[in-house]
């Protein structure tokens, strides 16, 4: 998977490579992600932005932004392949809610055990097919969403009906509107995706594209292909555990509805549709795929209405339909996915008006 | 019959490993490609059946002639169906399909009702063949594996066979024996060959005209019986000096620089 | 008894781990989409036996067709173009494909399960205490026969051989002329066709509805204990599978048969990592 490097603009060199890894090199790229910052900040108090659907909607990227980071950490990296990343989603979100709900710790005791207990949770289903050349995560992952569920629902009685989880607590502030948990949550992307792209720039991020793109070569180069396989796939369902601790407080409701295999897949086409190993790419894949969701739920019943025809049940299948098929051409057309097109785009506009 | 003319092959765009080649192979001959390693022989092959384009390769400049058509834009299936096969080197046999299964899929393209005679004639030129048809083809010796290979390739009629380094990793009396076959293929069914090796003095002998390869360059040639008494082709790849005996150091320097030159 | 309905339903799993096998053999693809493969393949048959009113053997033939048709569709349109990218891009294609599937089925047929069509006429035999149903009866020896001859299918015709030998190594294919791209799209069409006949059967005992694919799913762990690549122990596998489906749902209830195909799924990939019949790997040079 080669992929055409990003080069910064003439005029910027390094003069060391500490320099040149750094993620921010000029000022005015400085400049660029500060206002960003600002703007997201401000986000909740713009009017016509902080409608709380917007806010629920942000909340919602946000979220699976961790989620798929997780899922591109070990997929774009590592070569692996993980269909049930929705099931480790839950495992942490159960864990996280129940030592909530049950023995009364608060959120920011209870997330980070939510993350080790998916990662826990996802080495144990790891450990048989990491060991084998292939794909063969693919299936142990599927076998966990399957299994996992069903001890959700047959195993714990507490998680089949779902249960009630305190709201994130900060000294006197409660957020349990839209508004303030928006903060908590843009804390979490944020800080999730510094810590993703930093690990990727070292030394671990190094030896899993090497896996990646050779894993006999990487063996020859000393590397324990097994050990590293195993710590992409925990890196993996960490991030989704702490994304389920978050969505359960902020739902303040567990359920297991929320944790599908089609869930699983969502987040497959998300990375898919955004690029194989770019933390850029994943946020954009996650914006693109909920805001399509989002269209087709408001489309959806509406051509249900209108066309008399179609049977009941035909605007979700709309759904799939429609977000597979973009998947699926994002697949065979762009496997790069959409963070090369910005690459592209990017290097078009600083080279404008000198194409090449 | 076959014509390559100035062919400059590239690999992912970037790796030029033919610089501009040129030879021909005329029907009902034997012509051997000679070269040391890596100097574009097995590419030259693979850039003759169109296997290049599977790897990553392509022919960037010249053209390939095979009967009057060009052949260097069209996909291998297509060359195979035209009557060109080639022997891969390594021993590609399907290793967990039978000998006989590995035959009858070499004779895919032929008629069906054909392919029965064929297996019995490639059986009459490797009687071995016949006592382990219904081997697995993974587990046969070295030699074996060969002689299946060049049996599939017969399989599939060729008018043209290219064949990549038969004799690698053979003990000597198998390689005589495979060569005896070869020579006999050219001698009774009037087979058209391109023989590509590392054993100089064998494909010399069995030979009528040969191409010497450097660097992707082919930088001798002429009627093999010339070519093995040629002094240079004497001391560089049959070994030895000009009265047969062993050359020093100085020496051998002096041909290197020499066959830059060539 | 369970032993008995095991069996049957085993059968069906066989049959479409035997598509699931077609494809990996001859391109080295999981394909998540074999479940909704049967799904779309039952529905196919629904609508030309119930909206059409074709005759049952008619209905029949005409969606296994149409499911070979789907099945090379799909090649066509998607896997042939991804040969040459990496292989997690062409298994990635394959989910989102079980996306679609799943999606065209609701948007064509809705999302409830539809009138119930026997594919056979409905009796129970007696035998001593257990009682069989003539439909899962057929069924089961459909699906052998189906399995059988795919399995003649590949030693002794042409072009089953030719797939074995594209399993081994694409070029050495194209280098005796043979067009690997035709093998493959052959190959996808009877997985369409395993999968549609496969849901036919399993459509007339169990009822046409959306939770087939999940049943589909099954036949995943069933291929992977016969080792992925021989269709004998897809066959086998699915047997085996089917047994510890109906067991372990008998005795634990809860439909706790799917997740425990999946432990022995695991399982399996512990003790025999290339599972059960899988080729012996000749690695010798
Ligand atoms: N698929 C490929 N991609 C990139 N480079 C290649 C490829 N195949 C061959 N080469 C390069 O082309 C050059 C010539 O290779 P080739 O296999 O044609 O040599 P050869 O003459 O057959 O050598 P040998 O006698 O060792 O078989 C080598 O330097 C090799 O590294
Ligand atoms: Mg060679």
């Amino acid at each position: 998977m080669s992929r055409i490097p990003f080069y910064p603009p003439s005029g910027v060199y390094s003069d060391s490579y500490r320099k040149d890894m750094r993620i921010v090199k000029t000022g005015k790229q400085r400049l660029m992600a500060i206002a960003g910052l600002v703007f997201l900040a401000a986000l909740p108090f713009i009017p016509g932005l902080n409608a709380p659907y917007h806010l629920r909607l942000l909340i919602g990227i946000g979220i699976a932004v961790i989620v798929a980071l997780g899922l591109n950490i070990l997929t774009g990296y590592c070569g692996q392949l993980n269909v049930g990343q929705s099931a480790f989603m839950m495992v942490g979100a159960f864990t996280s809610g129940m030592l909530n709900a049950y023995w009364g710790w608060p959120f920011w005791a209870s997330v980070i055990p939510g993350g080790l207990a998916a990662a826990g949770v996802g080495v144990i289903f790891g450990i048989p097919s990491v060991r084998l050349k292939g794909l063969y995560l693919a299936l142990t992952t599927l076998g966990a969403q399957i299994i996992l569920t069903w001890i959700a629902l047959y195993g714990v009685t507490v998680t089949s009906a779902g249960f009630t989880v305190e709201p994130v607590r900060l000294g006197g502030i409660v957020f349990n509107t839209p508004q303030k948990f928006y903060y908590v949550a843009l804390a979490f992307t944020l800080g999730m995706a510094l810590a993703a792209k930093n690990l990727m720039r070292s030394r671990l991020g190094r030896a899993f594209i090497a896996i990646r793109d050779n894993d006999r070569a990487a063996e020859g180069m000393g590397i324990d292909i097994f050990k590293y396989k195993l710590l992409a796939f925990a890196i993996c369902t960490f991030y989704a555990g702490i994304g389920g601790a978050l969505l359960v407080h902020y739902m303040m409701w567990a359920q297991l509805e929320s944790f599908t295999l089609q869930d699983s897949v969502w987040y497959v086409a998300m990375i898919i549709v955004g690029g194989l190993g770019s933390i850029e790419g994943t946020i954009f894949g996650v914006i693109f795929i909920t805001v399509l969701k989002e269209l087709v739920l408001v489309v959806g019943p509406m051509a249900q209405e209108t066309l008399s025809f179609l049977p009941i049940g035909a605007a979700s299948g709309m759904m799939l339909v429609f977000i597979g098929s973009v998947a699926i051409l994002f697949g065979v057309l762009e496997p790069r996915g959409m963070a090369h097109r910005w690459s592209l785009i990017k290097s078009f506009y600083r080279l404008w008006p000198f194409g090449y | 019959m076959l014509t390559l003319s100035n062919v400059e092959v590239k690999y992912a765009g970037v790796i030029l490993v033919l610089r501009g080649v040129s030879l021909q192979v005329p029907e009902g001959k034997i012509v051997a490609l000679l070269g040391s390693n890596g100097a574009g022989k097995t590419t030259t092959l693979k850039a003759i059946s169109g296997l290049l384009r599977t790897e990553l390769g392509e022919v960037t400049a010249g053209s390939i002639e095979f009967c009057g058509g060009r052949i260097d834009r069209v996909d291998p299936e297509q060359i195979a169906r035209q009557g060109i096969i080639q022997v891969m080197e390594g021993r590609k046999v399907l290793k967990h399909l039978t000998v006989e299964e590995n035959l009858r899929l070499g004779g895919y393209i032929r008629p069906a009702a054909e392919v029965r005679s064929d297996m019995e004639m490639v059986y009459a030129y490797f009687p071995r063949l016949r006592e382990k048809r219904t081997a697995v083809t993974g587990y046969l010796s070295g030699g074996e594996q060969q002689m299946a290979l060049i049996g599939r390739a017969m399989m599939a009629r060729p008018r043209l066979m290219l064949l990549d380094e038969p004799s690698m990793g053979l003990a000597p009396l198998i390689v005589a024996e495979i060569y005896a076959i070869i020579q006999r293929l050219a001698a009774e069914e009037g087979a058209t060959i391109l023989l590509v090796e590392q054993n100089a003095r064998a494909a010399l002998r069995i030979s009528d005209y040969a191409y010497v390869m450097e660097n992707g360059r082919v930088v001798l040639d002429g009627p093999s019986a010339a070519l093995a008494e040629n002094e240079d082709i004497r001391e560089f790849y049959l070994g030895m000096g000009k009265l047969g005996e062993r050359k020093n150091f100085r020496e051998v320097k002096t041909y290197k620089r020499r066959k830059r030159w060539l | 008894m369970l032993v008995i309905s095991g069996m049957m339903n085993g059968a069906i799993y066989g049959l479409v781990a035997l598509g699931f096998v077609l494809v990996y053999k001859a391109s080295a693809v999981l394909n998540f989409a074999q479940g909704y493969m049967l799904l779309f393949g039952a529905y196919l048959f629904w609508f030309f036996r119930v909206t059409v009113g074709l005759p049952l053997v008619l209905a029949m033939i005409a969606a296994v067709a149409a499911g070979f048709a789907g099945g090379a569709l799909i090649e066509r349109l998607t896997l042939r173009r991804l040969i040459g990218q990496p292989l997690i891009s062409m298994v990635t294609v394959t989910i989102f494909l079980s996306l679609v599937l799943e999606g065209l089925v609701s948007m064509i047929w809705g999302t409830y399960p539809l009138q119930h069509v026997a594919a056979f006429p409905e009796s129970t035999i007696r035998l001593g205490k257990m009682v069989l149903t003539t439909q899962s009866l057929i069924a089961f020896g459909l699906a052998l026969l189906a399995a059988g001859a795919l399995i003649v299918f590949f030693r002794f015709t042409r072009i089953g051989l030719a797939m074995r030998g594209v399993a081994e190594g694409h070029q050495i294919m194209q280098s005796m002329g043979i067009s690997v791209r035709r093998i493959l799209n052959v190959s996808w069409g009877l997985a369409g066709v395993a999968a549609t006949v496969g849901g036919i059967l399993l459509g007339s005992t169990l009822g046409f509805q959306l939770g087939m694919s999940h049943i589909g799913l099954l036949a995943i762990p069933a291929a992977f204990i016969g080792g992925l690549e021989s269709p004998e122990g897809a066959i086998l596998g699915g047997l085996l599978i089917g047994l510890i489906e109906s067991i372990v749902s008998g005795y634990v209830g809860n439909a706790a048969g799917v997740p425990a195909a999946f432990v022995v799924l695991i399982l399996t990939m512990l003790v025999r990592p290339y599972g059960f019949f899988g080729l012996e790997r000749i690695e010798r040079v």
